[in-house]
């Protein structure tokens, strides 16, 4: 069966200079976690700009690259477009409408486009407000307030809640657990394996917490400056030592910098 | 050892700051300069009165329009309040010659004056503000000059304004088109030399780069607030000379003739010429002059006769159509087009030009 | 520099309100003079009354151009100074349907229709290519409709002054006094649909999608919101709206190139209110109609606007983003 999300060689360029994808090829099998992970200014956000179709701006081109959705080329497809198709993506700022109330973030989220194509068992699932409740009880307390006034975590549960009324076939989920208390790290990547679990929905998780990423995906990509330096499955990565020096912190022998993660001051073990 | 010669390098190529930033490089532009220099001097042998009449307009909006263009072109500060400058000039020279009976240069002078102090508490207000706010603060500052002038005009003065008397320099009066030409002429070269040489002093670069990224330019060290300060200063200053020569050329001052629709055909001009372009600013000024007489010949030749009120409406349906078109389209407007025509005549017969060529 | 030959917007001021204006073919206004008087209700009572219809109807008319303004800058952040005009040119279509025969209502809806007609062909021909650039160039785009409007006024319709009669009696009794009944309709129109376009866009579902596009366009396209067709549906409303006022204008007053003045006041209440804020344009068009009505009785009319501009210039200095406006942050120079 062929993967649900497709990129292959996607190469982004920001002004005329700078490469800030370079080749970066990846795939999402249907009802699969996968995570994408690497550090700041790795490019992972970049490419989430450009499969739910924020890409190219005046500034920003996409010069090379295939990306598929269910079979379906949505390389250049406005952001309007890959919603309906099913894409959801919960942003890493800005994820909720400050200045209207949680209910009507919700409602507005109802009035979205569905997902023409989505399986009949999911989209019965969270179809009104309610189920969506009864997934986030904190968020009832909340309903009439003003999106602004909610905490970190209540704000990412809203943006979970408003994506899942969309009916998604792909659920993105950008940096969801910046500032986020540890302990509520863990309950998100729990609730995201639940969904997975008990809706068959496929996720893409894109993180800095690869230790959180890997306990919930079994598939995974490393991103270090626009491109990707390892694939495998959840054992493969776990296994790897330089997965374990440098994003899971199990410092070998001395501990390394972050700079000489980014500019290649050490001994490579791929390529 | 071999030491690698340099080669040798054209002498027309740009070596030295002062070559690079020249008006002219080489014998052959001078020549050309040289050229159109006789041939505007010879101007108004050739034409007759009336239109030596139209290109005296032409030569008042161009020394606005390059004011305008300078301010809202190149420091990137929208200004909607144009009228209201050349208004301030046009009723400072006025009630100064009124009142004290002055001569003409002075007269002059204190309209640049009255523009400039006007400007600057202009710019101070809106030195704080966003983009947005700084057109709305002049669209404002527009009703309120407007409006205080009319409140002067019906108390203070006759209904009709100020009748002013006929210029004169020295001993010699302005009263044919033809002396009228000739010193609209100086100044309007003084004024458009004057920009193109602002525009390449440090002043100049100033304000362009304030007009680029206002933030970034004072993270380079460029002093922001007195940038935009002498900017509004300057322009208004030379919008008001403006006012108070076509004020003279005139010969009343009344409060009716400094509409919003004044204000509306500089920016024309600047978009149709081209914005942040001297040569934009001639070309735009020059356009929007004549055209509503180009209009009335077309319709002439065409033989179709219209009524005076429904000709001044199609005039506003092509000028508000030549607004949106240039601002959509072709935002660096006819000296775009300009340059375009020139780099593809300086091609012929080639599509592109060779490597070899010396860039000018 | 002559001025270009045309009616501009800023010359005669005095065509708001109170003026004796001069009687329009077919039908007795009576507006101007200060109604009859019923024997039981002291003059003074009457005179205040007229003249507190004549502040109301003032402000709806104004709340709802402003309205309309405000409601184009909350979605697009393009500020449209082409209020004016277009209230005339809707005006003058309405105008045009009732000359011809047609009843009041008929006449209104055909305005209607064109108002949202010119709205979305607004949109989609011009404003569409300018969305994200910085927002002086919108501006110098309504600008410049705003001229297109005032020829085609002039080309199609003649640039005279016209009436929009309801047909209705010239008087009204409400309670003991007797009020002038173009003023009722229009006091009453006005804020009536003011509170109808408010109250839509606080509680039905297209002024959530409209509400949440102008607070993030980014957001609304990934939560699957047709941010293009709620661009095109916020211009429709605020034109329409701007065209409502427009007739409602011409329905106590008249209609002629000069009153699309009604658009610099309503711009005028929009900026000390706040340019995206409701609430705030709601009050500043009070404030606007009380002082201009209150020039035109007790100073002379020509000078109407003074007020209203130096309050704005006040509300400048000190508080640049209006009443109630978003504070916007200001780059520190």
């Amino acid at each position: 069966m062929s993967p649900l999300l497709e990129v292959e060689g996607l190469e982004v360029v920001y002004g005329h200079a700078i490469r800030a994808i370079q080749g970066v090829s990846f795939a999402v099998e249907e009802g699969r976690i996968v995570g994408l992970v690497g550090l700041n200014g790795a490019g992972k956000t970049t490419t989430i700009r450009a499969i739910s179709g924020f890409l190219p701006t005046e500034n920003v081109r996409i010069t090379d690259g295939r990306m598929r959705f269910a079979g379906k080329s949505i390389l250049g497809m406005r952001p309007f477009a890959t919603a309906w198709l099913g894409i959801a993506v919960v942003p890493e700022r800005d994820k909720v409408f400050d200045t209207l109330t949680v209910r009507e973030n919700l409602e507005l989220a109802l009035t979205g486009a569905r997902s023409s194509e989505g399986d009949a068992a999911r989209c019965r699932r969270y179809r009104s407000i309610y189920d969506v409740l009864a997934l986030f009880p904190a968020l009832a307390r909340r309903m009439e307030h003003d999106a602004v006034l909610l905490s970190g975590g209540e704000r990412q549960m809203l943006a979970i809640g408003a994506c899942l009324l969309s009916c998604p076939r792909l659920l993105i989920v950008d940096e969801a657990s910046l500032g986020l208390a540890p302990i509520l790290r863990r309950e998100l990547f729990g609730m995201l394996a639940r969904l997975n679990r008990e809706l068959g929905l496929t996720i893409l998780i894109v993180d800095q917490d690869v230790a959180g990423v890997l306990s919930i995906a079994e598939h995974g990509y490393i991103l270090e400056n626009g491109r990707v330096v390892f694939a495998g499955t959840r054992e493969e990565l776990l296994a790897h030592g330089d997965v374990k020096e440098f994003y899971l912190g199990q410092a070998q022998d001395r501990e390394r910098g972050y700079r000489e993660v980014k500019q290649y001051r050490r001994i490579r073990r791929w390529h | 050892m071999i030491t690698p010669r340099a080669p040798r390098i054209p002498a027309s190529l740009p070596i030295s700051a002062g070559r690079t930033f020249a008006l002219r490089r080489g014998r052959a532009q001078w020549s050309s300069v040289f050229v159109g220099i006789l041939a505007l001097l010879a101007l108004p042998v050739v034409l007759p009165p009336f239109w030596v009449h139209l290109v005296n307009g032409c030569l008042i909006a161009v020394i606005g329009a390059v004011a305008l263009n300078l301010l809202t072109g190149n420091a990137r500060l929208v200004s909607l309040g144009q009228a209201a400058f050349l208004g301030i000039g046009a009723f400072a020279a006025g009630l100064v010659q009124r009142a004290y009976n002055v001569p003409f240069p002075m007269a002059l002078g204190c309209a640049a004056l009255a523009g400039g102090l006007v400007g600057y508490v202009v710019a101070q207000l809106s030195l704080r503000l966003r983009a947005l706010y700084v057109a709305v603060t002049t669209l404002v500052l527009h009703f309120a000059v407007v409006t205080l002038f009319s409140f002067v005009q019906a108390v203070f003065l006759d209904s009709s304004g100020i009748l002013l008397p006929l210029p004169s320099l020295g001993v010699l009066e302005l009263r044919t088109p033809t002396q009228w030409y000739y010193l609209l002429l100086a100044i309007t070269a003084l004024v458009v030399l004057g920009a193109l040489n602002l525009l390449r002093s440090f002043i100049g670069r100033r304000w362009i780069a304030v007009g680029e990224h206002d933030v970034a330019a004072e993270a380079l060290g460029v002093p922001v607030k007195q940038a935009k300060l002498s900017a509004f200063t300057a322009t208004s200053a030379v919008t008001a000379l403006a006012g108070a020569l076509s004020a003279y050329y005139v010969g009343t001052v009344s409060f009716e003739s400094y509409t919003f629709g004044l204000a509306i055909a500089y920016l024309a001009m600047i978009i149709v010429g081209g914005i942040g372009s001297v040569l934009g600013s001639v070309l735009g000024a020059m356009f929007i002059t004549l055209l509503p007489y180009v209009l009335d010949q077309l319709f002439l030749v065409a033989d179709l006769k219209f009524r005076p009120n429904i000709l001044a409406g199609i005039h506003q349906i092509v000028f508000g159509t030549l607004i949106v078109a240039f601002l959509l389209f072709e935002p660096r407007g006819l000296a775009e087009i300009w340059r375009r025509m020139r780099l593809s005549a300086s091609n012929w017969p080639f599509q592109y030009r060779s490597a070899s060529r010396v860039a000018r | 520099m002559e001025a270009r030959a045309s009616a501009s917007w800023d010359q005669n001021w005095g065509k708001l309100g109170l003026l004796p204006l001069p009687a329009p073919r077919g039908g007795e206004r009576g507006r101007s003079n200060l109604p009859p008087i019923h024997p039981s209700i002291s003059p003074d009572c009457a005179l205040v009354a007229a003249f507190a219809l004549t502040v109301v109807a003032s402000w709806g008319i104004y709340a709802l151009l402003g309205l309309g303004i405000v409601l184009v800058y909350r979605t697009s952040r393009i500020l449209n100074i082409a209020g004016g005009e277009i209230a005339m040119f809707i005006g003058y279509v309405g105008a045009l349907a009732v000359a011809d025969g047609l009843p009041f209502p008929i006449a209104v809806a055909l305005a209607i229709a064109a108002a949202m007609a010119l709205g979305v062909a607004i949109f989609w021909l011009a404003i569409r290519r300018v969305m994200g650039e910085p927002p002086h160039v919108g501006l110098i785009l309504t600008v410049g409709i705003g001229t297109i409007l005032n020829g085609l006024m002039i080309v199609l319709f003649g640039g005279g002054m016209v009436a929009i009669p309801t047909g209705l009696p010239a008087f009204t009794t409400i309670g003991a006094v007797r009020l002038p009944t173009p003023d009722v309709v229009a006091a009453v129109g006005a804020w009536l649909c003011v509170a109808i376009i408010a109250l839509a866009y606080r509680l039905t579902n297209l002024g959530l999608q409209m509400r949440a596009v102008a607070e993030r366009v980014m957001l609304s396209a990934q939560r699957g919101l047709n941010v293009d067709r709620t661009l095109a549906l916020s211009w429709m409303i605020g034109i329409l709206a701007i065209g409502l006022a427009g007739i409602l204008h011409g329905e106590r007053a008249l209609i002629a190139l000069s009153a699309s003045v009604i658009g610099v006041s309503a711009l005028i209440a929009c900026l000390i209110g706040g340019m995206d804020s409701i609430k705030g344009v709601v009050l500043a068009a009070l404030i606007v109609a009380l002082t201009e009505n209150f020039t035109a009785l007790y100073l002379d009319p020509r000078y109407v606007l003074i007020a209203p501009v130096v309050i704005l210039l006040l509300i400048l200095i000190v508080r640049p983003w209006g009443l109630f406006g978003t504070v916007e942050e200001l780059r520190r120079v």
